[in-house]
């Protein structure tokens, strides 16, 4: 159900409900764009290209503590908050979800992911202005994909918003609010749509790198493609689908972090053996996670197209140029490893 | 003087001098540039020089595996200095392209702190210099106040204050080491982030464990930090480094009267010692 | 739901100093239900936890057909194997597993074992060993080649005596040049070349290797030279590990996680996955 509200009737709706949620929404924090739990209405940005950080913080942590020991037993946190919302998400950030979902929620569930998923409801905003870094529509997804969302904002660009719900529990929170829409606002909200997506020049086809990135494995390209790249950790911390983390014990609380697959100890052994052991094996293990070995193991690439990685990048290195020049080659016999 | 910089390029890659030419070249059709390695005589005019050309490519130099040419504005040239001094590189493996650089620009388009207070816009190091056709115009005086100012406005707040701040900024670093595999001088092969036994630093982003990172990090620099500001430039978060690793500067050179970057001959007074060190640093 | 990175406490029951600085732990868990329900194969392993310090992957060093206890053997080698050294009878620590795939036992059933082993590599074999001898009526000849770099550096001393006694095992245990003292009566050599010596036919055999990487490599080499086809080697691989649950993200080569899909493979599988370890 489509509904239309007022910028004044969307702040009220936050402020009711704070009561029974704690509130997510994005706001300016030294000149930072974060999600943040907000006390105020008036702290929500309303326009911004996107966050530093994705959304995926609140529910991979950069930090949590997992367990908490006693006399040698380790104690689990209870993980469940307060409900939570989060308010003005970008759909590339909520797509995002449903691809950690597959990681964390298949097969073995990870309990302290689940229950934060279970409690947070995702309520998202429309781009309407994509950046030039933007390429979400390469992955199905658009600029005003409800995707993974319990309700989709809209601006019209007056001051009004189409809320669109996509879930019960969405529709649940926008009944009785506003106005249900008429046909003239869905087709200023088509319009908007369609201005938005038109912005996004840059198309990628993701099945093209597959074909290539399994091809050319061993291919001399990457001895030079990886040159630039300094072994960081921004592209992947600051990547809404990177999830590899490092389990260790500080003081007497076991905790998980974000760890990143570009530091070389990542892999490293204690006998000192490094099977990623160059700066090349490590730069191609992204590039092949996200676009061979999850596609392969999930059917689904690992990425939504956000461009934090390339917006993020300290020596600029473009992640879709690093795809595109893959050579197009036969097989070749350099292994998949 | 790009025309000039991608001929001396081109001679030194055909001389045999150099077997690569690090240098920048523009970033995928935008205002900016990026590294770019270039191997071969007829791939020079990927070559730029102007103000958005903020990388410290001398980082390249400890991983290079060939003899290199590396394009170098003064503040960067320090930086193969120190590399020299610590025997990290050997002079004669690298050409040094020295480009006289006015400022650089951040990605806002705004001057970059460290280029207000540059006093060395002629590289102090080289092998080749391109000269600008329009050079700075400041005296070395008007630099030298203005670099004062910025340590100074830092020291003027009680130590609690000054305390509250750094906790405030520590706060926010996310551990991406960014600042760390940025530096051209943090070359250990293996981090003090990465021993276990002992664990000297914790390692998930916590404010314990983040302000001993950056602790570490600046004195591990003092008296060798050339102050090319990399760290600070690629600290996704904003946390201000520049100021720490000035403020480690000054009191270097107050007390060993040593200016890191400048002297390949000489060695940096905290990896050196003498008799006559003074003592309050030891205590 | 079940915490799937809860360590469940066990209590050290008895230590084994192999070495100098190797000891077998056994444990039993606290709670009696799990100790008799953690069924396990060998080749699977567990993440063995010390609250405070971390956690390490360990390989099952004992066998699910003498149930009770379940046994690791560990090197010390960092933090969390330096404090496990430092455990007493009696300590409490944390398990969680067992993870892994394990020894593909239903191809080595009916067939002659040569299992391979060098010096703590012999710990998930130990498993395998023991397994096979309680059900000996499934498996045929099994010769033994371990070696380790000194007579010192030989773990499971009295395990091998009885071995080497058992019927239709041949067992040949060598050391390093260099390696042997005044007593021993072993062979003295590299373990590839030791297998090329005893050259057990591969004629309905499977061979299985555990041991460093760089003995690995060669076992491999030395077995296809004696005509054994990738299929009939079978081998474990060694990587960093974390969670052991195929989500943390470091254990894959290309899109197999070792922590699930191995730690055992066949040589077929390892050239299928175009290891960068067989390079
Ligand atoms: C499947 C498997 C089975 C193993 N079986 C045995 C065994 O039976 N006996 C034995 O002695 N060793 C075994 N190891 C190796 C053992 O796990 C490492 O020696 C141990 O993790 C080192 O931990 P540390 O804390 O002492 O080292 P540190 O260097 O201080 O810490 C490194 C940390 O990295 C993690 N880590 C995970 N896997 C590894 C690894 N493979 N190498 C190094 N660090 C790792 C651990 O959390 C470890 O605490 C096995 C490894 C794997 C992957
Ligand atoms: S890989 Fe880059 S574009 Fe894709 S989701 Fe991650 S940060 Fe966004
Ligand atoms: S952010 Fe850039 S430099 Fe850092 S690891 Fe990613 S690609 Fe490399
Ligand atoms: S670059 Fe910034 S966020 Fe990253 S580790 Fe350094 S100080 Fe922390
Ligand atoms: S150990 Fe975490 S994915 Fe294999």
């Amino acid at each position: 159900m489509k509904r239309l509200l007022k910028k004044d009737e969307l702040e009220k709706m936050v402020a009711d409900l704070m009561e029974n949620y704690d509130v997510i929404a994005p706001v300016l924090k030294e000149e930072l764009i974060a999600f943040q739990p907000i006390t105020r209405t008036d702290q929500i940005l309303w326009d911004y290209p996107n966050s530093l950080k994705p959304v995926k913080e609140f529910f991979l942590p950069p930090r949590e503590v997992l367990f908490r020991f006693k006399q040698g037993k380790a104690e689990p946190m209870s993980p469940a908050p307060k409900k939570r919302l989060i308010w003005g998400s970008r759909p590339c950030d909520a797509r995002s979800l449903l691809l950690l979902d597959k990681v964390f929620l298949d097969e073995t569930k990870d309990i302290y992911y689940f229950e934060k998923r279970e409690n947070t409801l995702l309520i998202g905003l429309s781009c309407s202005d994509p950046q030039e870094s933007c390429f979400c529509t390469s992955f199905g997804s658009g600029p005003h994909s409800k995707e993974g969302l319990d309700l989709l904002m809209t601006h019209l660009k007056d001051g009004t918003f189409v809320v669109e719900s996509n879930s019960p529990r969405g529709e649940e929170l926008v009944k009785g609010r506003g106005r249900v829409v008429n046909t003239k606002d869905e087709e200023r909200q088509e319009k908007v749509k369609e201005e938005a997506e038109g912005k996004i020049e840059r198309a990628l086809q993701p099945d093209s790198f597959l074909e290539k990135l399994v091809n050319g494995f061993g291919s001399p390209y990457w001895d030079k493609a990886c040159l630039q790249c300094i072994s960081c950790g921004i592209c992947r911390y600051l990547c809404p689908t990177c999830h590899c983390f490092d389990i260790a014990d500080e003081d007497s609380e076991r905790v998980r972090f974000w760890d990143a697959c570009s530091f070389p100890n990542f892999t490293k052994m204690t006998s000192g053996e490094n099977p990623r052991h160059t700066k090349r094996e490590r730069f191609k293990q992204w590039y092949n996670h996200k676009f061979n070995y999850f596609k392969q193991n999930h059917g689904v690439f690992l990425c939504v197209g956000c461009g934090r990685c390339l917006r993020s990048c300290p020596v600029k290195i473009d992640f879709r140029e690093v795809l595109d020049r893959i050579p197009a080659q036969t097989a070749s016999p350099g292994g998949k490893g | 003087m790009v025309e000039e910089l991608r001929k001396k390029a081109e001679e030194l890659l055909r001389s045999g001098k150099v077997e690569a030419i690090i240098g920048y070249q523009r970033s995928n059709g935008s205002a900016s540039t990026t590294p770019c390695f270039i191997e071969a005589e007829d791939e020079v005019t990927r070559l730029v020089w102007d103000e958005h050309c903020v990388y410290n490519l001398t980082l390249y130099l400890k991983e290079m595996k060939k003899k290199a040419g590396v394009v170098a504005k003064g503040c960067d040239a320090k930086a193969v200095v120190a590399l020299i001094q610590e025997n990290q590189i050997e002079r004669d493996q690298v050409q040094i392209i020295g480009v006289e650089c006015e400022r650089q620009l951040d990605g806002k388009g705004r001057v970059l702190e460290k280029c207000k207070t540059c006093q060395v816009h002629i590289p102090g190091i080289y092998d080749v210099l391109i000269r600008s056709k329009t050079p700075t115009s400041k005296t070395e005086k008007e630099e030298l106040a203005e670099e004062d100012d910025a340590v100074r406005e830092l020291e003027a707040k009680p130590v609690s204050e000054r305390w509250r701040f750094w906790q405030k900024q520590f706060e926010k670093c996310i551990r991406c080491y960014a600042c760390r595999q940025i530096c051209p001088l943090c070359y250990c092969p293996e981090c003090i982030t990465e021993k276990t036994m002992p664990q000297w630093i914790l390692p998930s982003p916590s404010l314990k464990g983040n302000t001993a990172w950056n602790v570490v990090r600046a004195f591990h620099l003092a008296g060798r930090c050339v102050d090319c500001g990399e760290c600070e430039r690629v600290c996704p978060v904003g946390i201000p480094l520049r100021k720490l690793n000035k403020k480690l500067e000054k009191e270097i050179k107050t007390m060993f009267d040593y200016v890191p970057g400048l002297d390949p001959e000489k060695k940096p007074p905290l990896t050196d010692f003498r008799m006559d060190d003074p003592e309050e640093f030891v205590r | 739901m079940e915490n799937i990175y809860l360590p469940h406490p066990a209590i050290i029951k008895e230590i084994i100093q192999e070495t100098k600085d190797v000891k077998t732990l056994t444990l039993t868990f606290e709670d009696e239900g799990l100790q008799k329900n953690f069924a396990y194969l060998p080749g699977q392993f567990v993440e063995f936890s010390i609250g405070g310090v971390g956690e390490a992957p360990f390989c099952l060093a004992s066998s699910p057909t003498r149930p009770g206890y379940i046994q690791c053997t560990t090197k010390k080698a960092g933090k969390v194997t330096q404090a496990i050294h430092d455990l007493e009878v009696g300590d409490r620590v944390g398990i969680r597993g067992p993870y892994g795939n394990s020894f593909l036992l239903e191809g080595l059933k009916g067939k002659n074992l040569v299992l391979v082993g060098g010096g703590i590599g012999l710990a998930p074999l130990r498993s395998l060993i023991q397994y096979v001898l309680d059900e000996k009526d499934d498996y045929g000849k099994i010769v033994i080649i371990y070696g380790a770099k000194t007579t010192e550096d030989l773990v499971y001393k009295k395990e091998l005596e009885e071995w080497g006694k058992s019927p239709g095992v041949e067992l040949v245990l060598t050391v390093d040049p260099g390696g042997e003292d005044k007593e021993w009566k072993g062979e003295i050599g590299l373990v590839p070349s030791i297998l090329e010596k005893v050259n057990p036919s591969p004629d309905k055999r499977m061979l299985i290797t555990c041991g460093p990487p760089i003995m690995i490599k060669f076992v491999l080499f030395t077995a296809a030279k004696m005509g054994y086809q990738p299929k009939q080697i079978v081998t474990t691989l060694e990587r960093k590990m974390k969670c052991g649950l195929g989500k943390c993200g470091r254990c894959n080569i290309g899109r197999t996680y070792i922590c699930q899909d191995g730690p055992v493979f066949t040589y077929k599988q390892l050239e299928d996955l175009g290891a960068d370890y067989l390079a």
